[in-house]
């Protein structure tokens, strides 16, 4: 791709980007800049988030797209391959370059980075006013003067100097003849990358590919995916590694230092020099405020009480908000959901007698499906909008920091708690489908995977009537150890899979752990609300299309093929005409129940249940349990109410809990041991069709959904399986 | 320096007879046992030219139809050495070997410590022991010395840069590079073992390991560790690290460094280049974590939190 094509850069619309480190205020000047006009989507391969938007002024207009916060541009993370890429390939016309003016040093790294490749960049000197209450005066002339750029400064979070950035962002676009002022590192090793540069400038395939000074830093820099490009496209790589190579050894043995190493050190010696020009610190004290509050939340003995009770807060605000705490009209949201959707369900009751089949579909494929996934909106919705707003304070850092040691030992890192405990960590429900979406905190991708593949198997809302129902059956005068034994079972699993999976399938070296503690900000709440919006939209949009899909399918599997129920209809139609009388009409409902079953038995799923009967005897479970395991594919939600239908003990699930418990009690096929089996496996066994969904969008391949099926049913089996054998094997709960 | 042992002449065989002769007369006036067969064996030993470990005397003689126990013929080598008769030299790590005594010449050896080939040298005797003599007022009777080194054949074999497999015993190196990954890596960090550390070679444990001296510590390391540092002869070029450097995470709370060396390589030393730990930054170590891991420290005016694991490899001077 040719870089400095003069034709293609006059378009009516400008194109920005922004770039800068993370926790410079980038997301809240995009807000700034471009209203509600966003989109936010995903890099297409990677989990990056792309969020892009539009500014609408009188002159002309602009598209700007937020770059993920990056230190530098190395190809060493997805995030910074993502910018790095960007600006090179698509050749944005300007590059606004928020820079922390509380934290100069570090940040002008990046922007001595941008200036190596000779974008045309504006930089934006932000959150200016903490810097002015840590008592730091920054020359804004001087440092634009020094840096050959304009400098504009901006507080983000007040929209104060947008206007202004916009304009000097449209001059830089619009400028014909850029003057970008060259970086220097030094005379030695000035000479030897302007030499290397100028091998670089004389190739025939690489001339006009990059800028010829940054290619040859990234050269000496040892930049493998430079060195492989120019390996392909140079006319003579060979000279230029050579050339390289000279450069090279003559710098290291000069400084007794990689080159890398030189180089690095010669930016921050570059920064340096500019903050020394620029800068001038007041007596104040910095950062009082984080000093005092991380006194306390990173305190050996109250740092982990706070991270309990703020972990505890954020679970009981999402599950409660979203299921238990009726402020609106009486109802929780996720009950206005249901009601909603129970409504859209009545509205397809015409079609009942006409045509079953489709009542059917409508009702129980398209509406129930779509509708169980819509009933999580609100809670994902509550979920985002708190951890967003953790975030954004600078806490979740620090959740990192107290937790990370503990969670080390299993391949996993400080922030994957939080994921782990959104899906029902805690024991009293939760779900995975916030969960999976939670590991968005964690930057390393190997983390994010083997975080994202756990979570499932902790104990989720889904899983507890199942729970609920078998322990009432089974075990009743021991409730509370029970569930507590389930509990510890879901860590253990978890953790123990992490180490598996750690060591066998994502492997690679856990990333370095080098994090920055940011200081505390108080996060606006028009911020948070918009952040949260687009991703719960993002959610509703992307997962709502696939959940219809499965829906149907997996309808489709217990609707087809139809069992030939002629002998039973014909014993409801000759009740029928009695409906009226009380016993009558209970006889009527329990041959409807009975049709039902053996439908059920005779469906795709029903035999798919019977044929895998070969392999789940071993752990004690029959066909009927099995149909139900195939529908709590689907949805957990469903495992209690198809084991009802199975047995013939009527729909509802309200109705199912209490009689099928005392159904399954009296039935002599079933003990606690297999209870207990079978609720070991339902903790276990393939995270439901949504979380698979989430996981695929999430982890950008199928690959790892897949994995997490197999993995977790697999494990569920063998687990069910030992309890069972070694039990009767035993006679224990026989 | 070095003189090659020349070829005995032949009138030296009646010297073998007298010496012989001598032997037996000592030996049964000291009243030793099997008088015959050490008999044959100081004439074997008289018969060679040049060094001998006990194994090849016994392969000689076998060769030339007599066999004797192993310990036997070492016992026996050792009382020849007691009467003079025949020269030890020793050096560790390696086996004795073993020179009939020509008296009246004496001469020092150099021993290569990789594939025991000595070769004598003539170390201008007079002038120097009288330089002894006069230095320490001693009056100096007799004496041996053996330096240890590695021969020519050896070094010419060996790459600039080799593993530490590939070091003797007693060398002097510095690490070049390390192929190391994992806790072993870690470990070994955490000991001082980074790029140009002075590495001393205490000794080799055949094929199993060995013990390295790292600065001062002395660390015994496998085989794996052996072949997976790379070193270069002799000390780094130029060691700009002050005694007194400790890595991060030996500093302390509320204690400030400057940071001398980040002894790390790959994407490490990138992501704490780019998070602005370079030479010369100053560190504040705020807290260590509530389990002791990560710890915090202010950099460039900004909190910045670590694990351990990576802070070992900074280097900082108090």
């Amino acid at each position: 791709m040719v870089l400095f094509d003069a034709t293609q850069t006059r378009q009516a619309t400008v194109r920005a980007v922004i770039a800068g480190n993370p926790n410079c205020g980038k997301t809240c000047l995009f807000n700034a800049l471009t209203g509600a006009n966003q989109k936010v989507g995903n890099y297409p391969g990677v989990t990056v988030e792309r969020r892009e938007g539009r500014v609408r002024s009188s002159a002309l207009e602009m598209t700007v797209v937020d770059l993920p916060g990056t230190y530098s541009l190395t190809a060493l993370s997805a995030d910074e391959m993502v910018a790095r890429h960007t600006m090179l390939h698509e050749r944005p016309d300007v590059v606004i370059d928020v820079v922390d003016a509380a934290n100069l040093e570090r940040n002008l790294y990046l922007t001595v980075q941008l200036m190596e490749m000779e974008m045309p960049l504006v930089v934006a000197l932000n959150m200016v006013d903490v810097a002015e209450r840590h008592g730091l005066t920054i020359d804004v002339e001087r440092m634009a003067a020094v840096l050959g750029l304009p400098v504009v400064p901006t507080v983000g979070n007040r929209s104060r100097g947008i206007r202004d950035l916009l304009s000097r962002s449209h001059q830089v676009a619009r400028a014909t003849d850029r003057m970008t002022r060259p970086v220097t590192y030094g005379h030695a090793v000035d000479d030897e990358v302007d030499a290397l540069a100028a091998v670089v400038a004389g190739d025939s395939g690489l001339a006009g590919r990059y800028p010829a000074r940054w290619a040859a830093v990234k050269l000496l820099e040892k930049d493998e995916e430079i060195i492989r490009d120019m390996r392909a496209v140079a006319a003579q790589p060979a000279a230029i590694e050579a050339a390289a190579a000279g450069a090279m050894q003559a710098i290291e043995s000069h400084f007794h230092e990689p080159s890398e190493v030189v180089l690095a050190e010669a930016r921050y010696g570059f920064v340096a020099g500019i903050i020394r020009e620029c800068v001038t610190h007041g007596n104040v004290s910095r950062k009082s405020v984080t000093d005092a509050v991380d006194a306390v939340v990173c305190h050996r003995l109250l740092g982990p009480l706070v991270l309990g009770g703020v972990v505890y807060l954020l679970f009981v605000a999402v599950f409660k908000t979203a299921d238990e705490w009726h402020w609106l009209f009486g109802r929780s949201p996720t009950q206005w959901m249901q009601t909603l959707f129970a409504w859209l369900g009545k509205q397809a009751d015409g079609l009942a007698d006409t045509s079953p089949m489709l009542h059917s579909l409508l009702a129980d494929g398209v509406i129930g499906g779509v509708g169980g996934i819509m009933a999580f909106v609100p809670l994902i919705f509550v979920m985002f909008a708190l951890i967003a707003a953790l975030e954004d304070t600078g806490y979740m850092a620090r959740v990192a920091f107290v937790l990370d040691r503990a969670l080390k030992v299993f391949g996993l890192q400080g922030k994957s708690i939080m994921a782990m405990i959104v899906s029902g960590g805690l024991g009293g429900g939760g779900c995975a489908v916030p969960g999976v979406l939670a590991t968005r905190v964690l930057r390393d991708r190997e983390d994010r995977l083997v975080t994202m593949l756990i979570a499932p198997l902790m104990n989720c809302g889904a899983k507890i009537p199942v729970y609920l129902m078998l322990i009432g059956a089974f075990f009743a005068e021991r409730q509370a150890g029970m569930m507590f034994l389930l509990w510890l079972l879901s860590w253990v699993f978890a953790l123990l899979s992490a180490v598996v999976i750690r060591k066998f399938v994502v492997r690679g070296a856990q990333a370095p752990f080098v994090m920055e503690l940011p200081t505390y900000h108080v996060p606006t709440l028009r911020g948070v609300l918009r952040h949260t919006w687009s991703r719960t939209w993002m959610f509703i949009r992307k997962a709502g299309t696939l959940i219809l899909a499965t829906s149907v399918l997996l309808w489709s599997a217990m609707y087809f093929p139809r069992a030939n129920t002629s002998v039973i209809d014909g014993r409801i139609t000759a009740l029928g005409t009695r409906a009226a009388e009380p016993e009558v009409q209970a006889q009527i409902n329990a041959l409807q129940r009975e049709r039902q079953s053996a439908q059920l038995r005779h469906s795709v799923a029903g035999r798919a249940g019977a044929a895998l009967e070969n392999v789940t005897r071993w752990a004690g479970m029959d066909w009927r349990d099995n149909i139900a395991l195939i529908g709590g594919f689907a949805a957990k939600e469903v495992i209690v109410s198809t084991l009802g239908v199975a047995y013939a003990m009527g729909d509802t699930e309200s109705d199912a809990g209490g009689t099928l418990s005392a159904h399954l009690r009296s039935d002599p096929g079933w003990t606690p041991l297999r209870a207990f089996a079978l609720m070991v496996f339902v903790m276990l066994y393939a995270p439901c069709v949504t979380v698979q969904i989430i996981t695929r969008r999430e982890s950008g391949s199928w690959k790892w959904p897949l994995f997490s099926m197999t993995y977790t049913t697999a494990l569920g089996l063998l687990m069910a399986t030992l309890i069972y054998q070694v039990g009767s094997a035993f006679g224990w709960g026989v | 320096m070095s003189i090659p042992l020349k070829s005995m002449a032949s009138g030296l065989k009646d010297i073998h007879k007298k010496i012989a002769a001598d032997y037996q007369r000592i030996f049964s006036q000291d009243g030793q046992g099997h008088c015959e067969a050490r008999t044959t064996i100081l004439r074997a030993v008289l018969d060679r030219e040049g060094h001998f470990t006990v194994d090849e005397l016994r392969d000689a003689l076998e060769q030339a139809g007599v066999s004797y126990e192993l310990t036997f013929l070492t016992h026996t080598l050792e009382s020849f050495v007691h009467y003079g008769l025949v020269w030890a030299v020793r050096a560790e790590d390696c086996p004795v070997r073993y020179e009939h005594a020509h008296l009246e010449r004496h001469h020092d050896h150099v021993i290569c410590v990789r594939c025991g080939r000595i070769r004598e040298i003539d170390a201008a005797r007079p002038q120097r022991l009288a330089e002894i003599e006069q230095a320490t007022g001693y009056r100096l009777l007799d004496g041996q010395v053996t330096v240890r080194g590695v021969c020519e054949q050896c070094l010419a074999g060996r790459p600039e840069v080799f593993p530490l497999s590939a070091g003797a015993p007693g060398e002097e190196v510095h690490v070049v590079r390390m192929e190391l990954t994992g806790p072993e890596r870690k470990r070994l960090i955490g000991m001082g073992l980074v790029e140009r550390a002075r590495i001393e070679i205490i000794s080799r444990d055949g094929e199993a390991g060995g013990v390295i001296a790292i600065e001062q510590s002395r660390v015994a390391v496998g085989r794996a560790v052996l072949d997976r540092v790379f070193v270069q002869a002799g000390r780094a070029p130029q060691s700009v690290v002050s005694p007194r450097a400790v890595p991060l995470t030996k500093l302390g709370v509320g204690r400030r460094g400057r940071i001398v060396r980040i002894t790390g390589t790959g994407p490490i030393r990138h992501r704490l280049m780019e998070m602005g730990v370079t030479r010369g930054a100053n560190v504040f170590v705020e807290r260590v974590a509530p389990l002791g891991d990560p710890i915090e420290v202010t950099i460039k005016g900004y909190y910045l939190a670590i694990r351990k694991d990576e802070a070992v490899q900074i280097l900082v001077e108090p």
